[in-house]
């Protein structure tokens, strides 16, 4: 059952077509990579998505519903949850404080005006319960500022989980990472289905079935994680299906991976 | 946080007992300064709540700090007499148009949002001005209306006005740590990040909007009484100068930084004004050394983070 | 109505809107390449036009005077720069409002004790006093003639060193992306000098004529300040050509509106309603025109940065 689609989404800047005539499906539960040279239009993709960017043409359909006019907090209400490439985070608060933002928007109104939020515990215990998932509870009160660009990029993730999202848009998660940080990342995204259904407690939903998508240029990670790829290439998807389909795909190789068959990174 | 209420309690107690203390030391006058003082101190704090916690930089408050006045003073020169109506009605425009001014502007960012606000209040100012059966550019007399339990005499202007002041700032303490109050920092923080993780950015920007609008209303209308007299100053674009000199004054985004800015600043003005006539020069020189220097304010030399 | 009143106020919005101009050239260009808000950019203005009633008045030749007021205003403007406006280039909206705010403050009382708080007496030249017939049964003061001819020649000086010189490129690189320009090696804090320095001349040449029309007098720097940040939104910031476009709009708008607004008005509504309605509306009239701009152009008509 697909559960994002996309159909001849079109985002034109002036006379240039940053995405062009872009059609994609998404699987209920599977880990979906797009990847694509510099300039290809992955990140104007994910905006558009997201809600961050108003298409020029063409339609975005969610679960079921027509979201490409939908203001972007409604899309994350629907379960569509995104991290930024550039990292883009509540720099002078700590990490249980912007996870605590990100919870509080989905556990009822914010259009209180007299209690104070520090009473409601039950906000500081998701948010504790994710750092936890997150690996990070034992950096639970430092500032973002003084963080790492790994532990930051993980809290990027942790931000969008938080959401509690039937879909994850992961835009390039490892950009700036060395190995060992690459590594507990790919391992982060790959438990996150199964590690998200139980972490939750009473409070979320089961969600076995998180779906993501992951915008990436680590050609180690895409391969190992995703179970299906799209190549982007000038703002259109030139190939889309299985990674072994792909990696011998000729097109690709002459678009992206170049010639010599499949270099990796 | 007992101890950080020791020093506001402190003042409280003070200004309880300034008037009765006043006017048996011959200092009556001084009466009238701190009441004018607190009227500020309400209309600047509003202010800082947009400005200082919601990050929106907005030129044109002093439009319903004037509308305020304004309202109270046609409404009595209408024949309206009682408080109960005025108090109200001023309110409820103040912010209303708070309302239809936010619902325009805030779709702007940054200059052009500074801009836009400007024109509002310019707009409002050339209006108001512009009738002549409520005084033009000389203003109009504002008679004080009647509350029915009591007179609305000096004194008692006073004690309604720090009671007021007391409740507001109590209100805003609640507001500021709130679910709500949160969010808004939370916007001003990173705007981006707030929308991506699924606020409504415009509608909480919107609801702080009128918000101080109606509070700004409400000191002006206390203007009115005071003065008994509405002018068009309290509508010009430099009277929303004057507001943000306190804020920053005071401590963007601080708590206090609206109380402290405008008595600060008030204090100042009127030493200067008893040494020359060129008081403005001095008032300039601060704040050019202030936002050069001293840019968190008098509270940011006291507290490191805004509470 | 007759047509040559009517082609008259045109003229008169030309005249003002040209003036305008020479405000807004300078304002967006610091606006459009240093994300900068100044606010003492009004009080350039008022300071050439004081400038320039003392020259006319010690030399007694108009054009010296403005000569002399141009320089010594480029000269403050210069000054000004170095020392404070520099200082704000890293910092917030706010914090640049609220200095340059404090600048008005200063100037004006500045202004005041040197000169006094009565208006300064600034007359038109002797031989441009007179009216000229431009059209048949069409007089127009030679002066305001003057000064739309100024304001042509300097708009194309303007188009010329922006669009033709070195500097220039230096200045529109810079206006369209700052750091790229840095990066490239345009020597932005000199350049930046200069540029106040031509903006605050420009001013002069402003305040110069548009003082024996309006008056030379404490705080007349303020509501042209008003005008020109509205002329810069609407004609997008950081764009010369927007900048002219917007302030002829503004310029003849504002001109006709005032001249026409309360006699439209008292055609269709009670005298009263008119003679109150008709000056309001006229006001807000150009504010108006900006949202209306800005409704459709959130970016301005013309905005230079990508």
């Amino acid at each position: 059952m697909s559960l994002l689609t996309l159909v001849h989404l079109t985002k034109q800047f002036g006379g240039l077509a940053a995405v062009n005539d872009c059609n994609l499906t998404i699987e209920a539960g599977e880990i979906h990579a797009l990847i694509g040279p510099n300039g290809a239009g992955k990140t104007t993709l994910i905006n558009q998505i997201s809600g961050a960017l108003r298409p020029t043409r063409g339609q975005i359909l969610f679960d079921g519903h027509n979201i490409t006019h939908l203001p972007q907090h409604q899309r994350v209400r629907l379960g569509l949850a995104r991290t930024f490439q550039i990292i883009n985070l509540f720099k002078s608060y700590t990490i249980l404080e912007n996870l605590e933002l990100a919870v509080q928007a989905r556990n009822g109104s914010s259009f209180r005006f007299w209690n104070p939020v520090r009473y409601e515990a039950h906000l500081r215990e998701e948010a504790e319960q994710i750092s936890e998932l997150l690996g990070l509870t034992s950096r639970n009160h430092t500032v973002v500022a003084e963080l790492s660009h790994g532990e930051q990029r993980q809290l990027e993730v942790g931000l969008a989980l938080a959401c509690k999202p039937k879909m994850l848009l992961l835009d390039e998660p490892m950009a700036g990472m060395g190995p060992e940080e690459s590594e507990q990342m790919v391992e982060l995204i790959s438990n996150l289905r199964r590690s998200l259904s139980t972490a939750s407690g009473n409070s979320a939903p089961k969600n076995p079935t998180l779906t993501i998508l992951l915008v990436e240029h680590d050609m180690d990670a895409v391969f190992r994680l995703a179970s299906r790829i799209s190549v982007l290439v000038y703002g259109h998807v030139i190939a889309s299906g299985l990674p072994e389909a792909i990696r011998a795909n000729p097109d690709v190789h002459k678009a992206y991976l170049g010639d010599e068959g499949g270099r990796q990174r | 946080m007992q101890r950080n209420w020791l020093i506001p309690s402190a003042l409280l107690g003070l200004l309880l007992v300034f008037p009765p203390i006043a006017n048996s030391t011959g200092l009556e006058f001084y009466t009238g300064l701190v009441n004018k003082i607190m009227i500020f101190a309400l209309a600047a704090s509003s202010l800082n709540l947009i400005l200082g916690y919601g990050g929106m930089v907005s030129f044109g408050h002093a439009a319903f700090f004037g509308i305020g006045a304004y309202t109270s003073a046609i409404l009595t020169r209408e024949g309206v007499t009682s408080a109960w109506v005025i108090w109200p009605t001023a309110i409820v425009i103040c912010a209303l148009l708070a309302l239809l001014i936010g619902a325009i502007c805030l779709r702007t960012r940054g200059v052009y949002f500074i801009m836009i606000t400007l024109a509002f209040a310019q707009m409002i100012y050339f209006v108001v001005v512009s009738f002549k059966q409520y005084g033009g550019e000389d203003g109009l007399r504002a008679r004080r209306p009647e509350f029915g339990l009591f007179e609305l005499d000096d004194t008692t202007l006073y004690y309604l006005t720090l009671a007021v002041l007391v409740g507001t700032l109590y209100a805003m303490a609640r507001l500021v740590n709130s679910r709500f109050g949160r969010v808004l920092q939370a916007i001003r923080e990173n705007e981006t990040r707030a929308a991506a993780i699924g606020y409504p950015i415009y509608h909480y920007q919107l609801v702080a909007f009128v918000i101080a609008g109606a509070v700004a209303g409400l000191a002006g209308l206390l203007m009115a009484h005071y003065t008994q007299y509405a002018s068009p100053n309290l509508l010009a674009w430099q009277q929303s100068g004057h507001l943000m000199m306190m804020v920053i004054l005071g401590g963007v985004g601080q708590f206090w930084g609206g109380v402290l800015g405008a008595t600060v600043l008030l204090v100042v003005e009127e030493i200067l004004q008893d040494i020359t006539i060129y008081w403005q020069l001095g008032v300039g020189l601060i704040l050019l050394l202030i936002v050069l220097f001293a840019p968190k304010g008098i509270a940011g030399l006291f507290w490191r983070r805004p509470q | 109505m007759p047509p040559s009143l009517f082609l008259e106020q045109i003229l008169n919005g030309i005249q003002f809107g040209l003036m305008l101009f020479l405000l807004a050239a300078g304002l967006t260009l610091v606006f459009g390449i240093m994300d900068m808000i100044n606010l003492a950019h009004g009080s350039l203005y008022m300071i050439g036009a004081y400038l320039t009633a003392t020259f006319v008045g010690l030399t007694g030749v108009f054009w010296l005077g403005v000569l002399l007021a141009v320089v010594g205003t480029a000269l403050i403007g210069m000054l000004l720069e170095v020392s404070v406006l520099r200082q704000l280039y890293r910092r917030d909206h706010l914090s640049q409002v609220l200095a340059t705010f404090a600048l008005i403050l200063i100037i004006n009382e500045l202004v005041r004790i040197i000169w006094g708080s009565q208006p300064l007496l600034l007359s038109a030249p002797e031989d441009l006093s007179g009216p000229i017939e431009i059209l048949p049964g069409l007089n127009y003061s030679a002066f305001r003639l003057t000064i739309i001819g100024v304001g042509l020649v300097v708009a194309a000086a303007l188009f010329l060193l922006v669009n033709y010189t070195k500097a220039g490129m230096w200045l529109r690189a810079g206006a369209s992306n700052r750091e790229m320009a840095q990066a490239m090696g345009v020597p932005i804090k000199p350049l930046f000098t200069l540029l106040f320095g031509v903006g605050a001349a420009l001013c002069a040449v402003a305040g110069a004529f548009l003082g024996p029309i309006l008056a030379v007098q404490v705080g007349m720097g303020e509501s042209i300040l008003i005008l020109a940040f509205v002329v810069i939104v609407i004609g997008g910031i950081g764009s010369i050509k927007g900048a002219l476009v917007g302030a002829l709009l503004v310029g003849i708008v504002d001109t006709a509106g005032r001249a026409f607004l309360p006699l439209l008005l008292s055609q269709v509504a009670s005298p009263e309603v008119a003679s109150n309605l008709g000056p309001a509306l006229a006001s807000i009239l150009i504010y108006l025109l900006m949202a209306v701009v800005l409704f459709f152009k959130p970016q301005g008509l013309f905005p230079a940065r990508t």
